[in-house]
């Protein structure tokens, strides 16, 4: 009988806890669909978008065959559709890397090259421009900005755990700038021993898209894929996280391992991705804010939304880049923040959440 | 059985000794207050409790070493609200209580259907179930003190710790939360020590006080055999009056005469 009764009472209140809803997925998707198909039907060469579609549902059944010529369906599947979801993909992962960063610092300026990665990344893509014959466009080039990337962060720890007694999350942040300023030096002294080269480095970190064939996708793809997954495994601990280390640890949790898997595990994304596109600003820091104004504080809400949103944006602003001063392409980098900051003071004045 | 046992514990914090050779008590359902002048210890001596802070010695929970505990079975043992803790301004009520439920859901889990449970009954067994989908920011400090109450009650362990948990509150607030915590010991069987500073207030609510000076105890037992004057005066360096009400023990502040004397002279 007082069972009953008290069941009664717990059912009238509303706890209603931090879920990711169906409605922001579906919208997720939608936005993420959509703009992969915009980007996919507009182009310097102009392609009839019934066809492109029924080739790209060429493999659902009751779908006649596409007319498309050969080249325009070359155009189609190797030029336009791995661009679009390179897009999707860096822009993806910037962003749920960026979100994750934010959370596992507890810091809403954190971006995924908090810790250095951009700057290890430019180091390795440098060297590679300036001292060896392979050139920006060869496939040493990725290698170099992962493995640079990669190096950046795990200096950015060492330097942390020595000075902080590795026990706070600032002293990681303040060994991330002072190794990123370091690799940075590094960087522009070995660019100006070759200032011939000069142009071509400016291109690879202002960032692009450009990519031929599926290569630079299926090259990110494994990294960014156990990386991502590994980050949303976390959502939960994210927001425990949030009450600082000492209160997550009386909640029986180990706050710096905690940090230290996603930590590692953004970074791995955030190295390949930086590796197939250069280095592309303010995608990581604004996404993952934008959908925290609009959808919700909780990190189970904010990684997945960040990965759709984040796809989309990126998608978008590539396809303005390469068609407002085309044939010439503007670089990605300058469209994210062009178009990107002035959509977020929006966001940020008509939203009445704390950002 | 005693629900808790401190053995001989010590803490050096950045090569400063904060805690010598502690040792207390505190039986099944009962409620110690550890009373003391600021840096007497008496914050260290609860995070070491909980596994905070690195300590030699032993802490025993029902008679079982926290040092065979893994974090998340301590968690599950031993509940802690902090002298400030942490609310994040745009998380909501239900949220925050729910994070009371960590150490019951697996590392990479989500909750349970139970876990909603504890939760709501927590809210709602400290009258805050009307505000589970406000935000922290949103919330008087009395309320925000409830709500750390119902997430400390969501984590389901068996012994309480808090950490003058009522200092920033108005008398009525600071009298409502320990009303309640008060009520969940009666009700639950709730082992409670708590870090006060009000000596009054330990006296009422508290079955046995503990006296922290420099690092040690320096007198424990009942309420009215720890807090005199003569043992308030050498601790705290306070001139008070201890009366015995009907109602407990009543300790007031009163000015000191030297004092008074010197600024009566120079008006």
């Amino acid at each position: 009988m007082a069972v009953a009764e008290a069941r009664e009472r717990l059912s009238a209140i509303p706890l209603r806890p931090a879920r990711l809803r169906v409605g922001w997925v579906t919208l997720g998707v939608a936005c993420l669909l959509g703009a992969g198909l915009v980007g996919v039907f507009v182009g310097a060469v102009p392609i009839s978008p019934v066809e492109s579609l029924r080739k790209l549902l060429g493999f659902l059944p009751f779908v006649g065959p596409s007319h498309l010529s050969a080249q325009h369906e070359a155009i189609l599947m190797q030029l336009r559709l791995p661009r679009v979801v390179l897009a999707a993909l860096v822009g993806g992962t910037l962003s749920i890397s960026g979100a994750a960063y934010q959370g596992a610092f507890r810091n809403p300026l954190a971006d995924p090259y908090l810790l250095g990665a951009a700057a290890g990344a430019g180091l390795g893509a440098t060297f590679v421009i300036a001292y060896t014959s392979a050139g920006a466009g060869s496939g040493l080039m990725p290698v170099a900005a992962f493995a640079g990337a990669l190096l950046a962060v795990a200096l950015a720890y060492v330097v942390g755990r020595a000075g902080g007694a590795g026990r706070t999350a600032t002293a990681l942040v303040l060994a991330g700038i002072a190794v990123a300023s370091f690799l940075t030096a590094v960087q522009t002294y070995l660019q100006q021993r070759r200032s011939e080269t000069l142009r071509e480095v400016y291109g690879w970190i202002l960032g692009r898209m450009s990519t031929v064939g599926w290569h630079d996708v299926l090259l990110a793809l494994p990294y960014v894929a156990v990386g991502a997954g590994v980050i949303l495994a976390h959502r939960r601990l994210l927001d425990v996280l949030a009450l600082g280390d000492e209160e997550a640890e009386s909640l029986g949790l180990r706050a710096r391992r905690i940090r230290l898997i996603v930590v590692v595990a953004a970074s791995l994304s955030t190295a390949a991705v930086v590796a197939v596109s250069g280095l592309i600003g303010f995608v990581g820091l604004i996404v993952p804010h934008i959908v925290r104004l609009i959808a919700g504080n909780s990190y189970r809400v904010i990684l997945p939304l960040s990965l759709f949103f984040g796809g989309a944006f990126l998608i978008l602003c590539d396809l303005i880049g390469r068609t407002i001063i085309s044939p010439a392409e503007l670089p990605i980098g300058v469209v994210t923040a062009f178009f990107g900051a002035p959509f977020f003071a929006l966001v940020l004045r008509t939203s009445r959440r704390m950002p | 059985m005693s629900a808790l046992e401190v053995r001989s514990l010590s803490v050096s914090l950045s090569g400063r000794q904060i805690l010598r050779d502690v040792s207390v008590t505190v039986s099944q359902g009962g409620w110690l207050g550890v009373i003391g002048p600021n840096g007497a210890g008496k914050t260290t001596l609860l995070r070491a409790i909980a596994g905070l802070v690195r300590s030699s010695g032993d802490v025993l929970f029902d008679d079982v070493s926290a040092s065979t505990l893994r974090p998340r079975e301590r968690a599950r043992r031993v509940a802690i609200v902090a002298q400030r803790p942490e609310l994040p301004a745009a998380m909501t009520v239900a949220d925050y209580t729910l994070l009371g439920r960590t150490p019951h859901i697996s590392y990479l889990d989500t909750e349970t259907r139970s876990d909603l449970d504890a939760a709501a009954e927590a809210l709602d067994r400290l009258g805050v179930g009307e505000f589970a989908d406000r935000t922290l920011g949103t919330l008087s400090g009395g309320e925000q003190q409830r709500v750390v109450l119902a997430r400390a009650l969501a984590q389901a362990a068996p012994l309480l710790l808090l950490d003058e948990g009522t200092n920033a509150l108005d008398v009525g607030s600071q009298q409502q939360v320990l009303e309640l915590v008060s009520e969940l010991r009666a009700q639950d069987g709730l082992t409670v020590l708590s870090a006060m500073h009000d000596l009054t207030l330990a006296s009422q609510y508290a079955d046995t006080v503990a006296l922290l000076g420099g690092g040690r105890v320096v007198a424990a037992g009942a309420p009215e055999d720890v807090i005199r004057e003569d043992v308030i005066a050498s601790y705290y360096g306070a001139d008070v009056r201890v009366m015995h009400t009907d109602d407990g023990i009543v300790v007031h502040p009163v000015r000191r005469r030297a004092v008074r004397a010197r600024s009566e002279t120079r008006r």
